[in-house]
């Protein structure tokens, strides 16, 4: 029995042609393939470059439904270990982009791992001024305030 | 955690012209919607949370709005040398009069209570606190446990929706095991009938008995060193969790506890660090039951399913010394516990002592003719300890135990031996007996520490050892704990 394709078209216009089981990973994109059968879904706010990384993650993630039941269950900790790998070869501003697709598309696994990166990434760094420098936050504060910040929040820091 | 979906379709497609390819090299947090940095926070534990309020006027408040917090009362101990001497201090049991000791608690309970207490209108998903024993309180019939700074807190996460809750009282607090009950923090009455609780964590806290118990979503339950309820409570909590799939009871029984039933038509992994007499188990969908070897009494396992039972054996030190007598008595008391689970084709052996010695000779062949379908075993040592000279030299002598359990020639296909092997002596005699007496075993897995240095000797001297299978293939692994 032959697959199902249907096509996912970016904002430059790229067609990327996948298995409907893999694209269905999207809740959204689940919910438009049957509103609207055997048309090309357009998604204006994806680049291709996006699509394309959005696209290898659902691949790797697509659980093949043959009967077997939990059988994808063993191999949990290598998918793990590849979704580590995965994040860890996207540069920031292109993680960012991921990010916010994961979230577009209801990607719930997706938008977890994106979101853990950015957050490693916060905690990895010493105090607030690396976090601001790491992620280019402007800081509207005064020291004083900054002071009185960190009374109001009675958290030791 | 629930996304709400927050479309920014500018914030998408941003990057349309030259100059904001160029500009876009650094990261651009601050593009993402309050929702999704919320989520982001959520990744975080919290003091890396409160953190980031100081960031930027937007970020200020961000962290309040994310659905998790976790409580360490350590971070709260201010670390400075004069401190350091109050910690000493305040290790000693019911002083409780130390000035700074005091002011670090109240800096614990004045947050909480704040964060609590505000009327933020966000649920808290995840609550994990770790306190310290609750200090300072009468034992009137358990009155005191619920003047807990805690309590309330708990009942306010109920109220919020709460999906997992974790509350650790300190292991290392020496107040915790004093001869005073008062010294645990009560739980709530509402947590009986949270309809949000998915996963609950206990450890060292107090539970009230209670007749009406109502957990319609739980499904992970662990009850480690808890204050005294009533086996009817506990037998009640299970019963009362029509989609509970994981549970584990540690040391939180009374001993005057003589039967302990565990009925549920859900339950898949099941855990028990127990010292009762009998445990009922009547379970048909489990796959996983862990039990410790210090166990007194028996198991009953009345569900049918047992074929398919994956059986972990916590095996502590309890065969391991080497009086002959109390070895021999010890092995006769848990096998007598196991006659329950003789059709269990998996097991797992968890040894904390390690599998070298005369001793463990002694007790694996007996514990396995409990097994008589036994097909796949592993022997598993988590740590990585340096092991005392004289249990190898020991090992030096070559030990002959003649007896062979009916699952060696019979069923026995796989071992897997994960334990790090790191000299020729140690585990050999033990990897003897395995490989000469079992009829059909098929591989036999072992894994090499990194720290071996005669590692092909080691591989040679394992690879000369006759078998008593003619299809079974040897393989080594590197170890990894």
């Amino acid at each position: 029995m032959s697959k199902k394709m249907i096509v996912l078209k970016s904002s430059e216009g790229v067609s990327f042609v996948v298995e409907e089981a893999v694209a269905r990973q999207s809740k959204i994109i689940s919910f438009l393939v049957e509103e609207f059968p055997d048309r090309e879904l357009p998604l204006t706010n994806m680049t291709s470059e996006i699509l394309r990384k959005t696209i290898e993650y659902c691949k790797k993630h697509v659980v093949e439904d043959d009967g077997g039941g939990d059988s994808s269950s063993s191999s949990s900790g290598d998918l793990k270990e590849w979704d580590v790998k995965f994040v860890a070869e996207i540069d920031q501003p292109r993680l960012m982009d991921l990010l916010m697709a994961a979230n577009y598309l209801d990607i719930p696994s997706l938008l977890d791992v994106t979101c853990q990166k950015v957050a490693d990434t916060i905690a990895a760094c010493n105090d607030e001024k690396e976090i601001r420098a790491t992620f280019n936050i402007e800081n509207d504060f005064t020291e004083e305030e900054v002071e009185a910040i960190r009374m109001e929040n009675q958290y030791p820091i | 955690m629930q996304t709400k979906q927050f479309r920014t379709k500018e914030n998408m497609a941003s990057r349309r012209n030259p100059e904001e390819w160029l500009n876009n090299e650094l990261d651009r947090i601050s593009q993402l919607p309050d929702p999704l940095i919320c989520q982001v926070l959520y990744h975080l534990p919290t003091k890396d949370a409160v953190r980031t309020s100081v960031l930027s006027t937007r970020w200020r408040t961000l962290w309040l709005w994310v659905p998790r917090l976790e409580l360490n009362y350590r971070d709260f101990q201010k670390k400075d040398p004069l401190d350091r001497i109050t910690d000493i201090w305040h290790g000693i049991p019911r002083l409780g009069l130390n000035y700074r000791a005091l002011q670090q608690k109240d800096a614990l309970v004045n947050f909480g209570d704040r964060f609590f207490g505000s009327d933020r209108v966000s649920g808290i998903d995840k609550l994990e606190l770790d306190v310290e024993s609750n200090e300072g309180m009468d034992s009137n019939e358990g009155v005191g446990y619920y003047d807990s700074y805690v309590t309330p807190w708990i009942d306010a996460a109920v109220k919020r929706k709460i999906q997992h809750l974790d509350v650790r009282t300190d292991p290392d607090d020496s107040n915790r095991y004093g001869p005073f009950n008062a010294y645990f923090h009560g739980m709530p009455p509402s947590l009986y009938t949270s309809e949000t609780l998915v996963s609950l964590k206990l450890d060292g806290v107090f539970l009230r008995d209670s007749e009406f118990i109502s957990l319609p979503s739980l499904k992970i339950l662990h009850l480690m060193s808890m204050m005294n309820p009533r086996e009817a409570t506990f037998e009640r909590l299970i019963s009362s969790s029509p989609v509970l799939e994981e549970l584990e009871v540690n040391n939180s029984l009374n001993d005057d506890v003589k039967v302990f039933r565990v009925i549920s038509r859900s339950l898949k992994r099941l855990s028990i660090q127990e010292r009762m007499s009998e445990v009922v188990i009547d379970a048909p969908r489990l796959v996983h039951l862990s039990i410790d070897s210090s166990l007194s009494g028996s198991y009953a396992i009345t569900s049918t399913m047992d074929t398919n039972v994956k059986l972990v054996i916590q095996h502590g030190s309890y065969f391991g010394d080497f009086d002959e007598t109390s070895i021999l008595s010890n092995i006769e008391r848990f096998r007598s516990c196991l006659s329950g689970t003789s059709k269990v084709r998996d097991m797992t052996i968890l040894g904390g002592g390690g599998f070298t010695g005369y001793s463990c000779l002694r007790w694996l062949p007996t514990i396995l003719e409990s097994f008589p379908n036994l097909k796949s075993l592993t022997l598993e040592c988590d740590t990585d300890r340096e092991r005392s000279r004289e249990l190898e030299l020991e090992d030096m002598d070559e030990i002959n135990i003649s007896y062979v359990p009916e699952c060696l020639l019979s069923s026995l296909e796989f071992v897997d031996f994960n334990v790090p092997l790191l000299s020729v002596v140690g585990e050999m005699n033990i990897l003897r007996y395995i490989l000469e007496n079992s009829a059909i075993l098929k591989k036999l897995t072992l894994h090499l520490h990194k720290d071996c240095s005669t590692k092909d000797e080691l591989v040679k001297k394992l690879l000369e050892i006759p078998r008593g299978s003619t299809k079974c293939e040897v393989v080594f692994f590197d170890w990894k704990a």
